[in-house]
């Protein structure tokens, strides 16, 4: 059995607005085991986002407990939270979240020059990470310079850098072409299979599929909380895919109409068992 | 993260912006600039103002005034200097601006009734010819010593000496040209006649004396200013107690009281200055303000992957700093070309005034420190998922 790397218990997190007390998540308990790949779904206003920035060490529960690797989360300062997304967690966001200004590489090193890694090390490491996702020959340039599914990319090789044990992704497909999106998911997939664990946060059920376990929030709850036996690879759907638009990927946005299939075949890839 | 790399980061934050950045240094460019300018101009002033201010005599205590029977007059200025041990020099100062002819040439200058003791004290004498002695005053002889300008504008630069001219129609013979001494509090000092101030009563027809000098070297002004008070009392008894008649002025009382006030003029000058290096600063803390509102994103994704308050603290500290740090720096060069230009222009000795210059490279500093702290502070203490959120 591997161990929990993520223990949450009777988790509530209650925000005072005025008068009023929202209560985002209501006592949740939830395990992840280190190399899961688990997608928590739900509605807007299920606690999908909440429960994200407790994952990501952003917030602390109001109450309840928070452990990470055995370790409570919930009592940190913001200075001990902030090392604790430094080295445990890599972030994927929908919108990227790069800085526009600065180029791939200097995106990509950033979290290690705030672990104290000396300049041309974190080069080395920078110019690792974006060969991992594909952009050795885009490390110059600016975000603004790249298309979506490359912006992503670069994201996803700033949260791959540190080599984080988990890796959390916020709608990593919402802004990007089906063709983008599934290039985008099959690295996560890919960084899952090499033992990173990998949590998402979607409302796609497509998207959803990607993860061997599906948590469901509803109102603050966990009503649904089930392995997925949907699962498909990114890497063979993309493969299926008719070849438009492959040669242009700067101007990527134009997007593969192409509906993705339900379900396919799980055979054909090595999976990440439990 | 070590300094090296908050430096580069503020670097590229402060290049990003080039325009701003210039903008926001402009006002520590003009205020480490104007405050270097004033204080090394002023500090300048006031040496080369002190500078003349000595050079016409420290040490010397001026007695003028006298009224009703207490006058001043040359017998008096003996029985003071008789009664007083501590002063070696004394020479009365009469002046008045005559008209001076030579040949058909007739021109006004300044005369000047003195005594031998002129010379002594003030460090100057004839560069041709003899001073005024004690014989010329004895007899009160129609004897002059002319300045250098005087020899250009009636004689054409030939040596006069053992030539006549007239002073208000009367015959003096010529027996020195002065040193060239150029100019003094803004006059010249070369356009001068001086006669024996015996003679320079005789012609005016008075017994009165405008002023004595007194020298007293070896003892503290406000002593020897003392004895010579008491000389005049002792002259007319209770009488000149009463109601003093006469002023006594000695040099380093007026040197300090100029001091102080060329001083309180500089500090005005410096303050002034100093508003502008505040108002910059106020600049700086604005555009810093600016600077973090728009970079909020920028904060939470750097939060987000793990940078601590102290790092986005000092990222956004040092770049204030490094802005105030550049403009002062180059207002510094600024302020050093200004107070150079006008020590130039003006003839002084002094140009920029070292105290200024580490004075504006402290302030711009703590400027940049002070007026940054707050914005610094207030982008490392940001949300971070308040600030992921901000668009």
């Amino acid at each position: 059995m591997v161990p929990a790397i993520i223990e949450l218990q009777e988790l509530s997190k209650i925000y005072t607005m005025g008068d009023i007390q929202v209560h985002a998540l209501r006592r949740i308990n939830l395990c992840i085991e280190q190399g899961e790949s688990v997608a928590i779904m739900g509605p807007s206003g299920s606690g999908k986002s909440t429960m994200m920035n407790m994952l990501g060490c952003l917030d602390r529960p109001s109450e309840g407990s928070w452990l990470l690797d055995g370790v409570e989360i919930g009592k940190m300062t913001d200075d001990e939270l902030a090392e604790i997304r430094n080295q445990a967690i890599g972030f994927v966001f929908q919108n990227f979240n790069l800085l526009n200004k600065a180029s791939a590489l200097t995106n990509v090193e950033m979290p290690l020059m705030y672990r104290g890694i000396s300049r041309s090390k974190r080069m080395e490491m920078a110019k690792e990470a974006l060969a991992i996702v594909g952009l050795q020959d885009r490390m110059e340039h600016t975000p603004m310079e790249l298309s979506g599914g490359q912006q992503q990319r670069v994201a996803i090789a700033r949260a791959l850098v540190g080599k984080p044990r988990i890796i959390l992704a916020d709608e990593p497909t919402g802004n990007l072409d089906t063709r983008s999106g599934l290039e985008v998911m099959a690295i996560l997939q890919e960084l899952n299979a090499q033992g990173m664990t990998l949590i998402m946060v979607t409302h796609d059920n497509n998207i959803a599929d990607h993860c061997r376990r599906i948590v469901r929030l509803r109102d603050g709850r966990i009503f649904a909380n089930e392995t997925n036996s949907n699962w498909v690879s990114a890497k063979v759907t993309l493969g299926k895919l008719p070849l438009v638009a492959e040669e242009d990927e700067l101007t990527g946005a134009e997007a593969v109409p192409t509906p993705l299939p339900g379900s396919t075949d799980l055979s054909s890839n090595q999976p990440n068992t439990k | 993260m070590d300094i090296i790399e908050s430096l580069r980061l503020a670097w590229i934050g402060i290049v990003t912006n080039k325009f701003r950045s210039f903008l926001t240094m402009l006002g520590m460019i003009i205020g480490v600039g104007s405050v270097i300018g004033m204080i090394s101009i002023g500090e300048a002033g006031q040496a080369a103002i002190l500078e003349q201010i000595s050079s016409i005599g420290s040490g010397t205590i001026t007695l003028s005034g006298g009224r009703g029977q207490m006058t001043l007059t040359l017998d008096l200025a003996d029985y003071v200097r008789e009664l007083c041990p501590s002063v070696t020099h004394m020479y009365p100062l009469q002046q008045t601006r005559m008209s001076i002819k030579v040949g058909s040439t007739t021109r006004s200058y300044t005369i000047i009734g003195t005594a031998p003791d002129y010379a002594a004290v003030q460090g100057w004498s004839p560069a041709v010819g003899t001073f005024i002695n004690q014989s010329h005053l004895d007899t009160r002889m129609m004897v002059c010593v002319i300045g250098e300008t005087i020899q250009t504008e009636l004689f054409g630069g030939r040596m006069p000496v053992g030539e006549t001219l007239r002073i208000n129609g009367q015959v003096f013979e010529i027996i020195g040209v002065m040193e060239r001494k150029g100019t003094s509090l803004g006059q010249s000092m070369d356009n001068q006649v001086f006669i024996p101030v015996s003679t320079m009563l005789r012609l005016l027809g008075t017994k009165n004396v405008q002023q004595v000098v007194f020298l007293a070297p070896n003892e503290s002004n406000y002593l020897a200013a003392a004895e010579i008070r008491l000389a005049l009392r002792h002259r007319w008894g209770p009488a000149a107690e009463r109601d003093d008649p006469f002023r006594i002025t000695s040099m380093d009382d007026l040197l300090e009281t100029m001091n102080e006030a060329i001083g309180t003029f500089a500090l005005l000058l410096a303050g002034i200055a100093g508003i502008s290096l505040l108002v910059g600063g106020i600049g700086i803390m604005n555009i810093m303000l600016v600077s973090v509102t728009e970079r909020t994103r920028e904060i939470g994704i750097r939060k987000a992957i793990g940078a601590k308050r102290k790092d986005l603290l000092s990222q956004f500290l040092i770049e204030a700093v490094v802005i105030s740090l550049s403009g002062g720096s180059i207002g510094l060069l600024l302020g050093i070309a200004l107070s150079n230009l006008v020590a130039t222009y003006a003839g002084w000795s002094q140009g920029v005034s070292p105290r200024a210059v580490m004075l504006a490279i402290t302030f711009s500093m703590s400027i940049g420190l002070f007026f940054g702290i707050y914005p610094a502070n207030k982008a490392a203490r940001m949300d971070p998922i308040e600030a992921l959120r901000y668009q």
